[in-house]
């Protein structure tokens, strides 16, 4: 599913001594099964953007198009049935942990679409299921989740928002906390889900991330969205300007040309991909 | 020799009476004045031989030995060996107890019954310490995860700590973030050689930085030493979850095809050394 943003602004406290722009007239397209990643510093809006995605906040101004419910600004054009909206749009929040309550680790996955309407059972199966996928086996089912490790308990948070097959995923800074292996693995696990047609929207300050696995960034300052281009593009310009920090592949590579060794910035996404454009450049020299 | 900060000795926990072993057997040493790194992936158990260091959990096997500037954790020493060490957590919320930045450094000021009229002229140094004197009146809500690890830090500051834990008191942060608060560290070491440092942590980029480094996996000390050491051992580093910094893996990816370089991890002296390769015909 799609989601169309048309001139959407939104002013927390409105009408108060303390009210505050957080978007402005923001007009996006974020593409179906593709992966959007949405970066900026603390305070642009990146929070505000998203939570209009399922109709947690309704905009001041403007209108959000979600498949085919219209999150708009007035009140008369405004889609009510919030109920399949939320369904369709599963968020995992940052820390998505600290969410787990449940006392067994199925029970807990089995809220989410126990909420949805489904029967016990169903939920169970679709539990399991879930849990299946982010790769915990029948031993983690009955057991609590609060005795599991930090990167577990991501998986079972996880697998809670996956139970109600959601067809889009709004991912809050999915990887941080965890150690390399597990972050590896929690990514994997979205490009998977992402074969299915799942759009993915990625809200991250971790730019090898972007780099790694967004078909395109949405760069927003004070409220409002600076560029829409491919990680590739973005990376290529000198990044100050925008505050965000460059993936340590585009580091290297820009030290790399400023030293005179003539490498193409075109196509590098991770370490071998670098070390094989720099053999190509090293050799071209030789030559 | 050496003055320690830290010795460890054949020390074993689990949080359960015959439960899982959460720490097996570890045996290490820290110096005084060392700025020493633990690697380990989540659950390695890292986090709870930073509570043990800091004498949070205090029910250690018998035949463990545990010794901080030369003091057991016994009746007599306790109350003294926690004036000496200050530790960071994880999470800038959990740790974050006054109502504005000014009662939250206080706070640990006065615990230890500092006298009060000494309290605001510590609180204000400390503050500018870590560069938050201008929001010595600030609430946390108004504050973003960095600058509360920051205040966090501050806090642990006020009280002079011989030993600093920084329990991966930068993983919830995002790079700016993370950026001040290890450069912070690294400036306050440089004011007070004498300060020792065990950070918690799985960025290996941050334990590259640091003079030695603890390697932990599955409750064990799997590798010690320098980074450039520790980082050489590739394959227990793997079976670990950890990876190597990246200076250190491009070289390998570089070597890999046909690229020999030595195995720095620096990223200057890699592109210092690629350049020369470059040059020689």
């Amino acid at each position: 599913m799609p989601i169309q943003f048309e001139k959407v602004s939104y002013t927390y406290e409105k009408k108060s001594p303390f009210a505050h722009d957080a978007l402005k007239g923001v007009d996006l397209l974020l593409e179906e099964g593709k992966t959007s990643a949405i970066v900026g510093k603390t305070g642009s809006g990146k929070s505000t953007l998203i939570q209009q995605m399922n109709a947690l906040l309704n905009p001041t101004e403007g209108k959000v198009i979600i498949g085919d419910f219209i999150n708009s600004a007035n009140k008369k054009e405004r889609s009510k049935d919030l109920f399949s909206l939320r369904k369709k749009v599963g968020m995992v929040f940052q820390f998505p942990e600290y969410q787990l309550f449940e006392d067994t680790v199925e029970k807990d996955v089995a809220f989410g679409p126990r909420n949805f309407g489904m029967k016990k059972e169903e939920a169970l199966q679709a539990a399991h299921e879930a849990l299946r996928r982010v790769g915990l086996d029948e031993s983690f089912d009955k057991r609590s989740p609060f005795q599991l490790s930090g990167g577990e308990k991501r998986k079972v948070a996880i697998a809670g928002i996956l139970a109600t097959k959601p067809s889009i995923l709004v991912l809050d800074e999915p990887t941080s906390g965890l150690d390399p292996a597990s972050a590896e693995e929690t990514m994997a696990l979205f490009e998977e889900i992402k074969k299915d047609g799942t759009t993915l929207i990625l809200v991250t300050h971790d730019m090898d991330l972007v780099l790694k696995h967004a078909d395109q960034v949405v760069v927003m300052e004070e409220g409002e969205i600076k560029k829409v281009c491919t990680p590739e593009e973005l990376f290529s310009l000198s990044l100050e300007e925008y505050s965000l920090d460059t993936p340590k592949v585009y580091r290297f590579a820009k030290k790399a040309i400023e030293k005179g060794i003539p490498l193409s910035l075109e196509g590098l996404h991770d370490v071998s991909s670098l070390a094989e454009a720099l053999c190509k450049a090293l050799r071209k020299e030789k030559k | 020799m050496d003055e320690l900060a830290v010795e460890v000795e054949h020390l074993s926990f689990s949080y359960k009476e015959n439960g899982p072993k959460v720490l097996d057997d570890i045996s290490f040493s820290i110096k005084k004045g060392d700025y020493v790194a633990l690697i380990g992936h989540n659950g390695s158990g890292k986090s709870t031989l930073a509570r043990i260091l800091a004498g949070l959990y205090t029910e250690i096997e018998p035949n463990s030995l545990l010794r901080i500037f030369n003091m057991s954790y016994d009746v007599e020493n306790s109350s003294k060996i926690r004036g000496l060490i200050g530790i960071v957590f994880q999470n800038p919320d959990n740790q974050f107890v006054g109502s504005s930045v000014r009662d939250d450094i206080a706070f640990g000021l006065e615990n230890r019954a500092i006298d009060p009229s000494k309290m605001d002229e510590i609180i204000e140094k400390s503050a500018k310490e870590v560069g938050m004197e201008e929001y010595l009146d600030q609430a946390p809500e108004n504050l973003s995860g960095g600058q509360k690890q920051r205040v966090a830090l501050a806090g642990v500051l006020a009280l002079s700590p011989s030993l600093l834990l920084l329990d991966e008191a930068t993983s919830m942060l995002d790079p700016k973030g993370k950026r001040e608060i290890l450069s912070l560290v690294k400036e306050r070491k440089k004011e007070n050689p004498d300060l020792t440092i065990l950070s918690i942590t799985h960025d290996v980029e941050e334990a590259a930085m640091a003079d030695y480094v603890l390697v932990l996996s599955k409750g064990k000390i799997i590798l010690e030493g320098t980074g450039e050491e520790v980082f050489s051992h590739e394959k227990e580093l793997e079976e670990a979850n950890l990876d190597a910094p990246f200076a250190y893996e491009l070289g390998k990816a570089l070597k890999a095809r046909g690229i020999s370089l030595s195995s720095s991890l620096e990223e200057d002296t890699l592109l210092e050394e690629l350049c020369q390769y470059s040059s020689k015909k």
